[in-house]
């Protein structure tokens, strides 16, 4: 056997494949039932016992039945049901009822849930959560106040430099200043060990103790500052109208924008995509990322100068609030920019802005405080009348520089004139912590363990757009509407692969995207808004009538005959050189006429 | 070469053709056998064998084709015969075709010889049987021709046959199917004449061959044929004189025997067919072989996940037992031990053994006696066990400490837990008597049931050696160091006996050495000299004082704890202050300052921040706002000795210098409260609160008046030096009203704008609630319009506008006119300027101001440039699998990382599709069957 194999070289004739065809042989020999070798490996060619699903995949599974490569198909197949599972695994590891969790219900339709006062709050919250209404007397000037990412931290500055950080619920003091100079905003850098102050000429880094570690030299008669937490980036805005982005893991300044918008006293981060938003003395709030040197969006939010910004953090990012110094407040949507969603005027002037992070929204003006509730707020509303208020307070220490909500607390820290008053506001913030992202009961060692891990995980500076999802996804068809001088002679080999595979007719144009109703979401939502709307656009145009220049001909129909129009004659020469062309061009495909050779005297034709 | 030449030219000049048919089926074969010829002879050649092939004789013929396949045998062997074969065949074709010079694919030609090689030589043999006597001639002369070259029987026979049914065909046939052909051809006919000329010379050569060859037997006319047919024997013949001839009749005799029956081996396949053939049948084998891997293959190939390798045992746990029962000593240290425990029986199997003999002995019952008992101590140590270990978990030093003291007692051997102290005492000395005098040695159960034995074996005998010997021990130890360990004992016992009560007592007592011991000082001091000193003095009574009221505070707080009953032995003081707190707690109702943890809230407010006034109560606000406009020095100062705010009973009069740090400005009012109703009788505490009650239930503005006179009967009780807080006394009563109302939200007085402000953030509220606008709402809307009016930048709208505009612009697709003036274009005076020639227009590619992000968003510049530095990060084309943009963003919707998974589904999509374990070797697959 052994020889003979060996003899004939085992390579079946050509003509014993011909005459086959597909009739004999298939049926007749069915795969043995019991197949030892392939159960020897089942085993090891199966999944993992842990990974093995138990049940079907929830819902409908595309099919893929329309891709043709059975390899693709499996593989798309796979993919759909391992998407599902996970999904389904994530819908079960949810947390129930999380949502407008610990407001204020009203019982009745008289009652009004801001006639409820602080001092009725705190008597009725329990003695742990009563301890967040806290009031601050200091001297120091007008108050501003920034709080860690896991709340347990709060750095204060004064605008004639006093300056503390201290662990609010122990009462533990960090450290506490006497700059001597004017303060204007401080931030903590990646957690309470490091804190940055703007002060009169430049930026500075302080250690916890209080130690002058940096002089921020590049950053010039800063105003505002904020740290950018997953990017380690501390942005600061000044006088100068510069936008400045340090690396505080590296040092090196990442970014210098210059705004050309003249002295900026506001700037608040997006915490859903690290934009920086600014709020400019003519109105106008630009976006700014460290890639573009100009802004990403500009907006004519206010006539007057922008006083305060805020950016919405429950619904990822998704509302930004305004508020000018002529006292409006006014609720944009980020994501089309469509027009304010909400406006009201507010008494007292430019008003302090924060949005917490279950979605209430603090404007402090004047001599109090006033909280808004989502629905209300984010809902389309024209008239241009306050929302219905949820909680009020007064402060009696004009100015108040400040509003800052502390983040797995309701807790509400307003800077003012004479220093600064902590409120309860109910149902302000986040109730379960996710301890790998901000942990307030977190020891020493976690905290050294989540600053290695946050350097790890550090994003580079130039991930930062306006759509944080766009790593990874395909770059968008370029929208150029012409190419130069109108060709495309691009060699096959050369084209992108889908271009390819369309020519070769493997691409799949009619794919539909079967769960795109079924996913939520705000960014999904418009991506499949958007591409329902071409599709449309593109039956459209496929359904559209097309006549022979039908406007033309009924134009010159409609014209009098005996009347010379010029108009109507230079259609009618138009229309006699289109059907000359066309006559010509149907020749020469038939091959009736040669195409006309090139000449060397071309170049002096006209046309 | 010339071998081969020779063939064909034989071949051509071979058999005549026979049937006239033939012709016309082999044409095509003739065809491709002069393309063969084509290739292998020269011109001249072919010119001769028109002629030659024409003019043969027929048993010139004969001799020919006899000729042309010894020739055959000699070069091709068996295989190439049949082919060879098929070109004498063919011979009678070439001779017609020969002229016209056909390609044919040599392939084609090859294919077809072979079919015809079959077909030929089956009919060949069909025909051998019917006309066998004919030939008999043919045979011997084919004998004769192969002179010298070695050849089998074999081959022989098949000659044989072959001329056999060569010469049928008949000459006479032959010449006229000839003259036919010519008939039929003139070309031919022309050329035949041609050729008639040189015919002698071809001829008489053709003869001269043939005399030369030297045959055996007689020669016929129709070529060399002997009497009969020719058997082996006529061969073998002239072999009879040699010896070896009778050997060589015994190797023959097989091949003569079969001859006999006349029965020829088919002819093999021609090579190609045969290794076609064996192709075929090998692919079929290997076909089959590889068929059995399909399954496998197949699962492999479709598999999500891969594990090397592949056929791995799946790794099973040897359990102690197992490995036990199977163990084999296999060095020389374990047989060792194992011979050991097999002589000390020791073994598994002996232990078991012996027990069942053991068992063998007794009854039932009493046997389940035993196994009740064994079980029943097991459960007992199981359960210690569980419960030392619980409570060696334990890490409460309380309990600790309690359990210390409990062993202890346990080592005391207890008569009574309710013995009263001196009965303990009593017994305590007694105990020690006994332990000096070493009666106790024979006392105990163990000696006197020592004593009663007569026969003591070695083991009891030590025993009480060493008792005697411990006895003599302790003497010694009792002679050397009797009062140190004596001292520790008592200390020890006092410990003991110490319970809460004596605590108390003891410190009371303390208090009082403290008091006692200041006065001492004093009095003692007065002889002395740097202790003489006034600043001394005063120093030394600071001291005293302050010792004074810590010790009064800790009286007190002890009294506290001991309640209302007890306390008969705590002096006056201790007692007032009792009574104080009682009276305190009853008003708990009230203000906080006056509670008794008010102390610990004080240092909760001097926090170091600063931040002084953290507490929750409306009241301490109130009292903040009072003081807001005193000096910055005074709240400056946190307040370290805030504590003296509450203890100040003991001091009637409190220093003047020490007040303004205690009481600083801020805290004032509460102060000032504090001083009022520590000064006042119990009933003068109660009026004055009563006068609150109803000040709280009169108008805001009496109550401020109240405060503010209230405020300034504290300065003058005081006396502070406070130059501040006198001063601006007065001015601040003015402010006080105003001061006063703000903290309270829901303050009728509109007075402050700051109040107006709230306010009007209520009304509006409540407008809103109650659906009504009043005439203020539209003057305010109006205001507003003015408000911002005045706020509104210049041009604002217009400046965005024009920036809008100028973005859309820069942005938007142009032509730029890349013409060189004076370059393909005529100059001079009345020369018309001329439109810009379209190839020198260059377009620019931009983005349509319509296909804008900010397209009739006239609020809103959303920038269209493009991110070069993100472009990196984006994916510039579609990847391979996908056919879609749609299949890439799904295959990217769903995120990998553990942040936005669970662990099951990040570890499910993280999967590798191979794993190897390392360091195993991966072997092939085997099949198994």
């Amino acid at each position: 056997m052994d020889s003979l194999i060996s003899k004939g070289n085992a390579v079946k004739p050509l003509n014993k494949k011909r005459k086959r065809g597909n009739t004999e042989k298939r049926p007749a020999k069915p795969p043995p039932p019991s197949d030892l070798t392939a159960a020897s490996i089942s085993r090891t060619t199966s999944l993992p016992k842990s990974l093995r699903p138990t049940s079907p995949p929830p819902g409908q599974i595309p099919k893929h039945s329309h891709v043709k490569d059975i390899k693709l198909r499996s593989h798309l197949n796979r993919q759909a049901s391992n998407a599902a599972r996970t999904k389904a695994l994530l819908r079960d590891a949810e947390l129930l009822l999380t949502n407008d969790a610990g407001t204020i219900q009203v019982e009745n339709e008289m009652e009004r849930t801001w006639r409820v006062s602080q001092k009725e709050i705190v008597e009725d919250v329990g003695r742990e959560a009563a301890k967040g209404r806290q009031e601050w007397k200091l001297d120091g000037g007008p108050y501003r106040s920034r709080y860690t990412r896991n709340g347990r931290h709060l750095a204060i500055v004064g605008k004639t430099g006093h300056v503390a950080t201290f662990d609010w619920q122990t009462g533990t003091m960090h450290a506490e200043l006497q700059l001597q100079e004017t303060c204007r905003d401080i931030t903590f850098l990646q957690d309470q060990s490091f804190f940055a102050v703007a002060q009169k000429k430049y930026a500075f880094i302080y250690d916890r103790d209080g130690v002058e570690i940096h002089r921020l030299k590049a950053h010039i008669e800063p105003t505002r500052l904020e740290f950018l937490p997953y990017h380690w980036l501390l942005v600061s805005v000044g006088n100068t109208g510069h936008l400045k982005y340090q690396d505080t893991s590296t040092g090196s300044l990442v970014a210098d924008h210059r705004t050309k918008l003249g002295a900026c006293r506001t700037m608040t981060q997006n915490r859903h995509n690290a934009v920086i938003h600014l709020g400019h003395q003519n109105g106008v709030v630009t976006l700014w990322t460290p890639n573009l040197p100009h802004p990403a969006v500009q907006l004519l939010a206010h006539l007057g100068p922008v006083v305060g910004l805020s950016v919405d953090p429950s619904t990822g990012g998704r509302y930004m609030a305004s508020s000018g110094a002529d006292g409006t407040v006014k609720v944009w949507d980020c994501r089309n920019w469509k027009g304010c969603v909400r406006e009201w005027t507010t008494r007292g002037g430019g008003a302090e802005l924060e949005w917490s992070a279950k979605g209430v929204l603090a404007v402090a003006t004047g001599g109090s405080v006033n909280m808004y509730t989502k629905p209300s707020i984010q809902t389309f509303f024209a008239p241009k009348v306050p929302p219905p208020l949820y909680l009020t307070h007064s402060i009696p220490h004009r100015p108040l520089t400040s509003v800052r909500f502390c983040p797995f607390q309701d807790i509400l820290t307003v800077g003012h004139n004479a220093g600064l008053s902590s409120i309860l506001v109910p149902g302000s913030g986040e109730a379960n912590f996710d301890s790998a992202e901000a942990d307030p009961f977190e020891n020493k060692k976690a905290r050294r363990e989540r600053e290695v891990k946050g350097l790890l995980d550090k994003i580079q500076p130039d991930m930062i757009a306006l759509d944080p999802d766009f790593v990874g996804s395909l770059a968008p068809p370029p929208k150029l509407t012409t190419a130069v001088n109108d060709k495309h002679d691009i060699p096959f080999a050369r084209l992108p692969r889908l271009e390819r595979l369309r020519i070769e007719g493997k691409a799949e144009e009619t794919e539909i995207d079967a769960d795109a109703d079924e996913v939520g979401g705000a960014n999904e939502e418009e991506g499949v808004v958007s591409t329902n709307d071409k599709r449309s656009v593109g039956e459209r145009e496929k359904k559209r009538m097309r006549g022979r220049g039908k406007s033309l001909k009924r134009y010159l129909r409609k014209q009098r005959k005996n009347v010379i129009d010029p108009t109507a004659v230079a259609i009618r020469s138009k229309l006699e050189k289109q059907r000359e062309e066309k006559r010509i061009a149907k020749e020469r495909a038939k091959g009736e006429i040669e195409p006309k050779k090139p000449s060397a005297l071309d170049r002096f034709r006209r046309p | 070469m010339t071998r081969t030449q020779k063939k064909f030219k034989s071949a051509k000049k071979g058999r005549p053709g026979s049937r006239p048919a033939h012709y016309a089926n082999a044409r095509e074969k003739a065809r491709a056998a002069a393309a063969i010829n084509d290739v292998y002879e020269d011109l001249p050649e072919k010119g001769r064998r028109n002629t030659v092939g024409l003019d043969l004789d027929k048993h010139e013929g004969q001799g020919r084709r006899h000729h042309s396949n010894a020739g055959l045998d000699v070069e091709g062997r068996d295989a190439e015969r049949p082919s060879a074969r098929l070109l004498g065949e063919n011979e009678e074709d070439e001779q017609l075709g020969s002229d016209d010079d056909e390609e044919i694919d040599s392939e084609d030609a090859f294919e077809d010889s072979d079919e015809e090689g079959f077909a030929g030589s089956s009919f060949r043999r069909k025909r051998k049987e019917s006309s066998s006597h004919q030939g008999s001639g043919s045979e011997e002369e084919s004998g004769s021709e192969e002179e010298g070259e070695d050849e089998d029987e074999d081959e022989d026979d098949f000659q044989i046959s072959a001329s056999e049914s060569d010469s049928e065909a008949s000459p006479e046939a032959l010449t006229e199917l000839n003259a036919f052909l010519s008939t039929l051809d003139p070309e031919d006919n022309k050329k035949r004449k041609q050729d008639e000329e040189g015919l002698p010379d071809s001829r008489n050569k053709k003869r001269r061959i043939l005399s030369e060859r030297t045959e055996p037997g007689e020669e016929s006319e129709f070529g060399a044929r002997g009497s009969g047919t020719l058997k082996l024997d006529d061969l073998l013949a002239p072999l009879a004189s040699t010896s070896a001839l009778a050997t060589l009749k015994k190797s023959t005799k097989a091949l003569t025997s079969s001859s006999a029956k006349t029965k020829t081996l088919p002819a093999p396949l021609p090579q190609r067919a045969q290794e076609r053939l064996d192709r075929e049948a090998a692919y079929e084998k290997t076909k089959e072989e590889v068929e059995k891997w399909n399954t496998t293959m197949k699962r492999i190939k479709q598999a999500e996940h891969l594990s090397f390798p592949l056929q791995a045992e799946p790794a099973t746990r040897v359990s102690n037992l197992e490995l036990a029962a199977k163990f084999q000593p296999s060095n020389e240290f374990e047989s060792a031990v194992d011979k050991l425990l097999k002589s000390a029986q020791l073994r598994d199997e002996d232990i078991t053994h012996t027990e069942s003999l053991k068992m063998a002995h007794l009854t039932v019952e009493e046997v389940a006696a035993r196994r009740a008992e064994l079980r029943m101590m097991r459960e007992l140590a199981f359960r210690a066990d569980r419960k030392a270990k619980r409570v060696a978990k334990i890490k409460s030093k309380a309990y600790r400490r309690i359990r210390k003291k409990q062993r202890e007692r346990l080592d005391i051997p207890v008569e009574d837990e309710d013995m009263d102290e001196e009965a303990r005492m009593k017994a305590e000395v007694e105990r020690a008597r006994e332990r000096a005098t070493l009666k106790h040695k024979a006392t105990g159960k163990w000696a006197r049931s020592m004593q009663g034995r007569e026969g003591l074996d070695q083991d009891q005998r030590q025993a009480i050696a060493e008792m005697l010997d411990r006895g003599e021990k302790l003497r010694r130890r009792i002679r050397g160091e009797d009062s140190g360990s004596e001292s520790d004992k008592g200390s020890e016992s006092g410990d003991e006996e110490l319970d809460e009560e004596g605590i108390r007592r003891k410190a009371f007592e303390e208090l009082e050495n403290i008091r006692t011991e200041g006065e001492g000082d004093t009095s003692d001091l007065k002889s002395k000299s740097v202790f003489n000193m006034k600043f001394m003095q005063e120093a030394a009574t600071r001291r005293a004082r302050e010792a004074n009221t810590q010790a009064e505070e800790l009286a007190r707080e002890i009294a506290l704890e001991l309640g209302d009953a007890e306390g008969s032995e705590s002096g006056d003081i201790t007692e007032n202050a009792a009574t104080q707190n009682t009276s305190v707690v009853q008003r708990t109702g009230g203000r906080i300052s006056f509670r008794p943890g008010a102390s610990a809230a004080a240092t909760s407010i001097a926090k170091p921040l600063g931040s002084l006034a953290s507490d929750t109560s409306s009241v301490t606000l109130q009292s903040a706002d009072l003081v807001q406009d005193v000096t910055p020095q005074g709240r400056h100062s946190p307040t370290p000795t805030l504590t003296a705010v509450t203890p100040l009973v003991a001091a009637p009069e409190p220093n003047p210098w020490l007040a303004p740090v205690a009481l600083s400005s801020r805290l004032a009012r509460k102060k000032n409260e504090a001083v009022v109703h520590k000064n006042a009788e119990i009933s003068a505490k109660s009026s004055n609160k009563l006068k609150k009650q109803v000040a709280k239930g009169e108008e805001e503005k009496e109550r401020a008046r109240d405060d503010a006179i209230l405020e300034v009967e504290v300065d003058n009780v005081l006396t502070i030096p406070d130059p501040p807080t006198t001063s601006s006394s007065a001015r601040k009563k003015g402010k006080k009203p105003k001061r006063q109302n703000q903290p309270s939200t829901s303050a009728e007085l509109p007075a402050d704008d700051d109040d107006s402000d709230v306010h009007s953030e209520m009304e509006e509220q409540e407008g809103a609630a109650g659906q009504s606008v009043n005439a203020k709402g539209v003057k305010a809307f109006q205001q507003r319009e003015l408000v911002a009016l005045a706020f509104a930048g210049d041009n604002v709208v217009e400046a965005f506008e024009e920036a809008k505009r100028q973005e859309n612009e820069s942005d938007a697709p142009r032509e730029v006119d890349t013409t060189l003036p004076g370059w393909g274009s005529w100059g001079g005076a009345g020369i018309k300027k001329l439109p810009p020639k379209p190839h020198l227009i260059k377009k620019v590619a931009g983005i349509d101001p319509s296909s804008r992000a900010d397209f009739k968003k006239a609020h809103v510049i959303i920038s269209e440039k493009r991110d070069k530095k993100a472009a990196k990060y984006l994916v510039r084309d579609l990847p391979y699998p996908y056919t879609s943009y749609a299949q890439f963003e799904k295959s990217m919707d769903t995120p990998l990382g553990t942040e936005w998974n669970t662990r099951v589904g990040f570890q499910r999509a993280t999967l590798p599709r191979v794993v190897k374990k390392m360091g195993t070797v991966i072997d092939p697959l085997e099949k198994l069957a």
